[in-house]
């Protein structure tokens, strides 16, 4: 772990997605304290504002301040992303893990459903689990999760497949383990690394649709500071202040690079055969 | 040596190679000196890591780029050839050497055909036109004894077979008439019968030639057979060189002498040596700090203050010199005597104690691989089958090792994952009172009962968990033990394979290759079962390494009284440890017998062809030659009758296409032949001493000039 430490400060990739990692940490802990005003209060005389002194980002069309709302809606965005994530890799990992073990006939079934599943594009997914379950932040984490499922459990099976024909494995059937103990202790730790990794860049796609599902009024409701819900609010009002959309938009922009530069450098500093050149 | 300053031939004088590494510069080679005159084969012989493989990369002036040369010259008739000018060095690369490489799979470029990367050499080096150059590669082809080189010259490396490739790898070191040839282990990722023909074609081409050559090698068996003068290299200094037979008769180094002893030579006689081999202690030396005085000293049984002291240079006559400071006493020396002592390790000993009714019976064994795809289901057509494993009959009683020799694709390893479980199978199997039916499922307990050792402790030993647990496991399963009991346990394993308690922590990675292998032994006998099944559990390891591994395994099974399968490509090994050999071809067993002494006739065919192929390491004995053609017909499809015939040296005739019977050629001795006992009896012995004068030995075309 302390060679991938070092190996993830000497690449600029990771020093920089591992800062801009930092700040998201920062925004989910102390965000909606730093708020300067209440996201949600009103200021009907300062409507549709450009930055200025007193508003920094500038107000949106009820004059609520919208660096207030950006920085309030931190939280349950970049956590909507990392739950949405986790939920959906260990979903899959575990669908992709015991698919990849039993091999056979239900790899083959388990697999192609999966590959149908696929084949739908993810926000569509999304859209459809949402529309069954019903509009809110919860359900949208949901959706998004199980739409992510099947790429991480195609990603956990290949890697399953390669373990799974290492004599450790054939040592521990042979010994006459259980299937649980063979997935959970012989496998999974050497299953996992690859999976992390895609799960880090996997945040970015989780947050993303989870705005658009907000945007599209699937998710997060009003009066709610949630960043892809603040975009769509801003619809009608772009033409007339323009920073509405941006300042949000650019929020969902640094965090989704964020957890991308990460997840490559972690991807370079996880594989055995980079770090100490001979 | 024989004539260090000549002009003529390959000298290599002071050579010190050093890499620069993330630790620090490792001195791989210190100050080593070498001469090959023309039409000599030298040999060098030295384990992974002593710089062998690095000398023959200098020579041909291909060193890796961190590589620093810190002095020394290495000249071919004269001309220097390190540093040597980027135009000159491609002559030389071409013309004046050529090398042949240990890896044929990983030579040859896989996208063109064989045809176009020997004429490449031609067009490149001889200046031919494509029309002389293909003409040339036939010629070449032929000469390299490959049956029909225009068909060769048109494969890609992948349909031809791992002999064939060595041999057009051979072609083109041969193509322009090189007058030095580096072999770089050119047998070792072969088969045995396949390593002895391409021995044969080596030492012909040699002759016919008149090239100098240095044949680089872990294997004295093969030094034995093929060089008159070698030198040995440990740690990147030499430490004995001299005429190949002296050095092998009475080596006046103790390095040489214990890995003489610690190769198993079925002709040695000390009894004390039954199942047992002379082991090395410790470990190479850093040689990143390579110690004062003989590099050898760590781990020599025989060391002295003295040794640790200044550089020791090759010192004595040019016939054998040597740089031990006791080198008189090296050769009768008892190392015997070093060893940890084994009371009860006397041949007879164990055979004494042992019940004859079988533990173990495995009966018409029958393994399948069955490729169906869901395309040919529908389309209705049938599965392929491939038998690798074609009724296979056998039993073990307690405390009996069986032998169980092949190569590659005999089918001995599918056969070994069935036993333990890991490969479906029909047939019937016993051990103790447990029985398992093909197809059925094994009773409970004979998964405790059956264990394996693999080959590669690399990919054996979970790379995520601690050697505590890896240990553990089997304990806290099979035997219901948890928290310090577990601990304790596998603490007491630790030390009966000797390793440290403080190992229990590490992970695989932080082993030697050794050492990973102790760990997986100590898995195995872990939870106490009646067969171990050992599948070439040392081929992966170094000569050094592979006698403490194989006294292990003998002595806990002996204490165990564990049955035991030991599979191996190495007869000569196998003759050591097993108290009887199963000989394995294409699925099934073809001759069984017992083991005392060296083998002898009556042998099946395909067994006399294995016995004359394995290389002994003792000088002065002849091998009467037998050599397989063709290429191991594939498992789908084998011959109808007996398997063997297709490249038996002793085809009776139309008979050899209906299935042979077994045939009874003494007590525990039988072999599935179609020859009449007698006639096989009759067979002359394999081995020869050459030295006796009784001839016998046929082979002419390969002696030694």
């Amino acid at each position: 772990m302390a060679r991938v430490g070092r190996i993830l400060l000497r690449s600029p990739m990771g020093v920089i997605g591992g800062a801009l990692l930092l700040l998201c940490l920062g925004l989910v802990l102390f965000g909606p304290a730093l708020a300067p005003y209440d996201p949600t209060r009103f200021h009907p005389a300062e409507r549709l504002q450009g930055p200025s002194g007193a508003f920094w980002m500038g107000t949106d069309q009820f004059g609520r301040d919208i660096l207030s709302r950006v920085l309030a809606g931190a939280r349950a965005t970049i956590l909507f992303g990392v739950i949405a994530t986790a939920l959906g890799t260990a979903l899959g990992t575990t669908i992709g893990l015991a698919s990849g073990f039993a091999g056979g006939r239900i790899d083959e079934v388990v697999m192609r459903f999966n590959d149908s599943l696929l084949a739908i594009p993810g926000l569509l997914k999304a859209l459809l689990i949402v529309t069954v379950l019903g509009p809110s932040t919860t359900n949208a984490m949901l959706a998004v999760a199980i739409a992510t499922a099947p790429s991480m459990a195609r990603i956990a099976r290949s890697v399953t497949l390669s373990v799974r024909a290492r004599d450790y494995v054939a040592a521990a059937i042979a010994r006459g383990e259980g299937a649980a103990f063979i997935m959970a202790r012989e496998m999974l730790p050497n299953v996992i690394a690859p999976v992390i990794v895609e799960s880090t860049i996997r945040v970015a796609f989780a947050i993303m649709t989870g705005a658009t599902l907000s945007f599209l009024g699937m998710g997060a409701q009003p009066p709610a500071s949630d960043w892809g819900l603040m975009i769509a609010e801003a619809r009608n009002f772009m033409h007339r202040n323009p920073w509405m959309v941006v300042w949000p938009g650019l929020s969902i922009a640094m965090v989704a690079i964020a957890f991308n530069l990460f997840g490559d450098a972690l991807r370079d500093a996880l594989n055995p055969r980079s770090g100490h050149g001979r | 040596m024989n004539a260090p300053d000549s002009i003529e031939g390959l000298s290599i004088d002071g050579l010190s190679v050093s890499y620069r590494t993330a630790r620090g510069n490792l001195s791989v080679l210190r100050d080593v000196s070498l001469a090959i005159a023309p039409g000599e084969v030298v040999g060098l012989v030295g384990e992974s890591g002593s710089g062998k493989s690095t000398l023959a990369y200098a020579i041909v002036n291909y060193l890796a780029e961190n590589a620093r040369v810190e002095g020394g010259s290495i000249r071919f008739a004269g001309e220097p050839l390190l540093g040597a000018a980027p135009d000159r060095l491609a002559a030389i690369r071409g013309k004046l050497v050529g090398m042949v490489y240990q890896d044929p799979s990983t030579a040859l470029n896989p996208a063109l055909r064989l045809g176009e990367q020997v004429a490449e050499v031609l067009r490149r080096h001889e200046g031919l036109d494509a029309r002389a150059a293909a003409a040339r590669t036939a010629e070449l082809l032929a000469m390299v004894r490959l049956p029909d080189p225009r068909f060769i010259m048109r494969r890609f490396p992948h349909e031809v077979s791992g002999g064939e490739k060595q041999r057009v790898l051979i072609a083109m070191a041969f193509a322009c008439r090189p007058r030095l040839l580096v072999f770089d282990e050119p047998t070792t990722a072969l088969d045995a019968t396949t390593a002895a023909s391409i021995l044969d074609l080596i030492r012909a081409l040699q002759a016919e030639t008149g090239a100098a050559v240095l044949y680089i090698t872990h294997d004295l068996g093969i030094v034995a057979q093929i060089t008159r003068r070698i030198a040995v290299i440990y740690g990147g200094a030499i430490v004995e060189a001299g005429e190949t037979a002296r050095v092998l008769r009475a080596p006046r180094h103790f390095y040489t002498r214990m890995l003489l002893a610690s190769a198993p030579n079925p002709f040695s006689a000390d009894a004390r040596l039954h199942r047992r081999l002379v082991s090395f202690h410790g470990l190479p030396p850093d040689l990143h700090a390579p110690p004062p005085g003989c590099i050898f000293a760590a781990r020599c049984p025989a060391v002295r203050d003295a040794c640790r002291e200044g550089v020791r240079a090759l010192d004595g006559p040019s016939a054998q010199r040597s740089a031990c400071l006791r080198a008189e006493e090296a050769a009768g020396f008892d190392l015997l005597a070093a060893e940890p002592v084994r009371p009860a390790i006397v041949a007879g000993a164990q055979a004494a104690g042992r019940t004859e009714a079988p533990l173990f019976s495995a009966e018409e064994v029958r393994v399948e691989y069955v490729r169906h795809p869901l395309l040919d289901q529908i389309m209705r057509r049938p599965a392929s089958r491939v038998s690798a494993v074609a009724g296979v009959s056998f039993a073990l009683a307690e405390g009996e090792t069986l032998g169980l020799i092949g190569e590659s694709g005999c089918g001995k390893s599918t056969l070994a994952r069935a036993l333990v479980g890991l490969r479906p199978f029909a047939g019937r199997l016993r051990l103790g009172d447990l029985a398992a039916e093909g197809g059925g499922a094994f009773p409970p307990g004979w998964r405790r009962a059956a264990q394996i050792v693999f080959q590669h402790p690399d990919q054996s030993l979970n790379p995520r968990m601690r050697v505590g647990e890896i240990i553990g496991r089997p304990l806290r399963l099979h035997q219901g033990l948890a928290g310090a009991a577990l601990e304790k346990a596998a603490a007491g394993w630790l030390d009966r394979v000797r390793l440290p308690g403080s190992y229990a922590r590490r992970f695989p990675h932080e082993l030697s290759g050794g050492e990973k292998q102790r760990v997986a032994i100590a898995r195995a006998f872990a939870p106490g079962p009646r067969l171990v099944v050992a599948d070439e559990v040392t081929s992966g390891l170094d000569v050094s390494v592979q006698a403490a591994i194989l006294n292990l395994l003998a002595e806990l099974q002996e204490t165990e009284r564990t049955a035991m399968i030991l599979i191996s490509h190495d007869l000569n090994m196998v003759q050591r440890f097993a108290d009887r050999i199963a000989v394995m071809y294409l699925g099934q067993i073809v001759e069984e017998r017992r083991v005392s002494g060296p083998l002898a006739p009556p042998l099946h065919p395909y067994a006399e062809a294995l016995l004359a192929a394995a290389p002994v390491p003792e000088p002065g004995l002849a091998a009467r030659r037998v050599r397989l053609d063709g290429a191991l017909p594939s498992p789908a499809n084998p011959p109808p009758g007996c398997r063997f015939t297709t490249r038996c040296p002793r085809r009776l005739g139309d008979v050899c296409d209906t299935p042979p019977p077994w045939r009874a050629l003494g007590p525990g001795h039988r072999a599935l032949c179609h020859i009449e006992p007698a006639a096989l009896a009759a067979i002359p012995p394999i081995w020869d001493r050459a030295d006796s004068g009784s001839g016998g030995g046929p082979d002419k075309e390969g002696a030694p000039p």
